[in-house]
């Protein structure tokens, strides 16, 4: 078995198109880390001069400037950033205000603005949902920001999920063990986790490119009657095939990911995957985590996203009789997902998206969005929060997929 | 060491009908060259792929001495070789890393495929080109290559689609030689539509058309059925076409004297001044697939 594993290994990796996949995966890493801090701009004033500054340098900059607002969110922060809020807002009326300098916003604006936006949301009205001026949260409300997160995650489901009392039970429970006081380090933007997110679908994508010829390429060429004539080419060589495909997978997942979390946590700060992911995406993101935390659960996401998709791809590769087909399938099913959430939409789009391998990987399907939203799917009696289905889903899939690729595989030609 | 076929039968289902590409053949092979012999699409691919176990039979029953293929599983592929008619080399292979892989498919120890790779490279005059990519080779070579996976696992039964396509008269004649020092204790079935492949060098012919076997036999035995019906005539070369349209010719040949001599199949006074000629296979094979 490790004999023809080996050798399996040995020809795959011959591959000039694996080889060239793989270099791609690698290469993304890098540049898909890398890309967000390009975005990153920091704009002061120099002797009445307006001067931007971009990429690590800017970034740099707002580090520094954000520093008041670094560490625990405590409710006296945010009374104190309130302050200047309504200090400045009562001489310059709002932010877009001509008049309201720059050096002045830089100084007591943009230091608090990270934290207040929270605040900002957790005001929300709990009949309409919309969040009241600033002038209208008072010192007062500052102080009770916690408590006023709870209150606003039972108003919110009550909106979300008005026909599904069990879902509002569940989001509340979920919310209840969120720890607090909140945490916030300045620098790492949501867009990093989103470029996370974008990697991991080009690195999958680039996996089932490598996985989908698989099977198909042997029909085509005919090589398969001389494998299926030997001892070990039929059920062991299925088998073989199906671990160099997922041992190509690992391995691709595995340096690519080190590189993509070193670098990006590199650029940003390491002491940024401290801070809560209520302050980065939402106050009443359900889970209890921080960007750290956040960031490995995308990549277990991701990584039993890309073995299910492999093992989806390989059993596309032996039910599929050329290379042409079989590629152009798994393009298909690798789009398929954002499609679903693009053109169908709603609670059907969900569903098919969710039952795909591939569904917790794309463009606005992704994990990462379901993680920060209240959609929660029927199954049975249960109502169950659509990222749980997003990782168990695809879990359930690989053995199911596996079998379906041996079966398939053994039967052909029959 | 016998293979045996009792009524074998290979249906596809094409659309909505149903088509009969092997039909209800029965047959019993020994050791020695065997040649199947059958025009393009007389059902020779399709069975050989039956006898080496890829393809189902749709009825029927095919057994390795007596036990039924599919219940010999790998025991019945530890003894077979095949060299499929066409079959893809991986490109990014060098003739020994291809060799090392089949090798490995058949089961065989380090060890023992790296002897038998140098020992086949050697028969098959492959040394000099084990490290060139197959996608680099001549067509004889890559047949020459086909021919080394398929001898990899020493196999007891040897099966050959269309095994001389492609190659030169040279190697053909190499080729045949080699089967022949190969066949001694060993069943080789060769699938054909070229006759001189098998004429000199199958122990046993059998004849397919239309998924059927017409007839089996040894090549004296099967051209006897040809006596008296095979004759050579001169004619004018601008007469040709004439005697075309009114026998069936299987060889024409211009001589020196400007007239030209053909070969017919049919009766002696068909053509005035025509002589009996000792038939051959390629004879019997025009008479059972005639080209017009």
């Amino acid at each position: 078995m490790w004999k023809l594993y080996r050798q399996e290994m040995k020809r795959i990796l011959r591959t000039r198109s694996t080889l060239l996949f793989l270099a791609a995966t690698l290469a993304l890493s890098a540049f898909m880390a890398w890309v967000p801090v390009t975005y990153e701009r920091y704009t002061y004033e120099e002797n009445g001069r307006k001067i931007t500054i971009e990429g690590p340098e800017a970034l740099a900059r707002k580090k520094q400037m954000e520093a008041p607002s670094a560490g625990e969110v405590t409710p006296q922060k945010l009374a104190e950033g309130l302050s200047y809020y309504h200090k400045n807002l009562e001489i310059y009326g709002d932010f877009y205000n001509e008049d309201f300098p720059l050096t002045l916003k830089v100084q007591e604006i943009y230091p608090w603005r990270p934290l207040l936006q929270r605040l900002h949301e957790a005001m929300a009205d709990p009949v309409s949902g919309l969040a009241p001026e600033y002038t209208d949260i008072s010192a007062e409300d500052a102080l009770a920001f916690y408590d006023r997160c709870q209150s606003h995650i039972a108003d919110l489901m009550r909106m979300e999920q008005k026909d599904n009392p069990q879902a509002q039970r569940t989001a509340v429970r979920m919310y209840e063990k969120v720890k607090m006081p909140f945490y916030y380090y300045p620098g790492y933007g949501s867009n990093m986790t989103e470029y996370e997110g974008m990697y991991l679908f080009l690195l999958m994508f680039l996996c089932m490119m490598i996985t989908a010829p698989l099977f198909c390429c042997e029909y085509q060429t005919g090589a398969d009657d001389i494998l299926r004539s030997t001892r070990h080419g039929r059920k062991r060589l299925a088998l073989v095939k199906i671990l160099a495909a997922l041992s190509i997978g690992i391995a691709a997942f595995i340096p690519c990911m080190f590189l993509f979390q070193i670098i990006s946590n590199s650029l940003f700060g390491w002491e940024c995957r401290q801070t809560s992911m209520q302050i980065l995406f939402s106050v009443v993101s359900l889970l209890d985590l921080n960007v750290g935390e956040l960031q490995n659960l995308i990549m277990l996401s991701g990584f039993i996203t890309l073995l299910a998709s492999i093992c989806f791809t390989l059993f596309l590769s032996a039910a599929c009789r050329n290379t042409t087909i079989a590629t152009g399938l798994t393009i298909a099913f690798a789009l398929l997902p954002t499609l679903f959430y693009m053109l169908i939409g709603g609670i059907l789009g969900s569903y098919l998206r969710v039952l795909l391998p591939s569904g917790a990987l794309g463009g606005n399907n992704a994990f990462l969005y379901a993680l920060t939203d209240f959609e929660f799917l029927k199954a049975g009696p249960l109502s169950v929060w659509t990222p749980w289905l997003l990782l168990a889903v695809p879990a359930l899939e690989i053995p199911l997929f596996l079998w379906l690729t041996v079966r398939t595989y053994c039967r052909r030609s029959m | 060491m016998e293979l045996t076929l009792e009524h074998v039968s290979k249906q596809f289902k094409e659309r909505k009908n149903r088509k009969t590409a092997v039909d209800d053949i029965s047959l019993q092979l020994g050791p020695g060259v065997w040649g199947l012999l059958g025009a393009n699409g007389s059902g020779k691919t399709t069975l050989m792929r039956m006898i080496c176990g890829i393809m189902k039979p749709t009825c029927g029953r095919i057994c390795y001495d007596g036990v039924s293929i599919d219940d010999l599983g790998d025991a019945y592929r530890d003894v077979i070789g095949y060299l499929p008619q066409e079959f893809g080399f991986y490109p990014e292979f060098t003739v020994q890393q291809y060799l090392e892989y089949i090798a490995a498919l058949k089961g065989l120890t380090d060890k023992q495929a790296r002897l038998k790779i140098d020992e086949l490279l050697t028969r098959l005059s492959l040394e000099e080109v084990r490290r060139k990519r197959i996608t680099r080779l001549s067509g004889g070579m890559k047949r020459r290559v086909g021919i080394g996976q398929a001898l990899l696992n020493d196999p007891e039964f040897l099966v050959l689609d269309e095994p001389t396509s492609g190659l030169d008269p040279g190697e053909r004649v190499r080729f045949r030689n080699l089967l022949s020092e190969f066949a001694h204790n060993r069943i080789v079935l060769i699938s054909t539509h070229i006759v001189s492949d098998i004429e000199y060098i199958a122990t046993r012919n059998a004849i397919m058309k239309n998924g059927s076997i017409l007839q089996t036999g040894s090549t004296q035995e099967l051209v006897v059925q040809m006596e008296g019906k095979v004759f050579e005539a001169a004619i004018n070369p601008h007469d040709l076409s004439r005697w075309e349209q009114k026998v069936q010719v299987v060889n024409v040949r211009n001589e020196a004297d400007g007239s030209v001599s053909l070969r017919y199949l049919g009766n002696p006074d068909d053509i005035p001044q025509a002589r009996p000629q000792e038939p051959r296979l390629e004879d019997l094979y025009l008479e059972l697939f005639p080209r017009r």
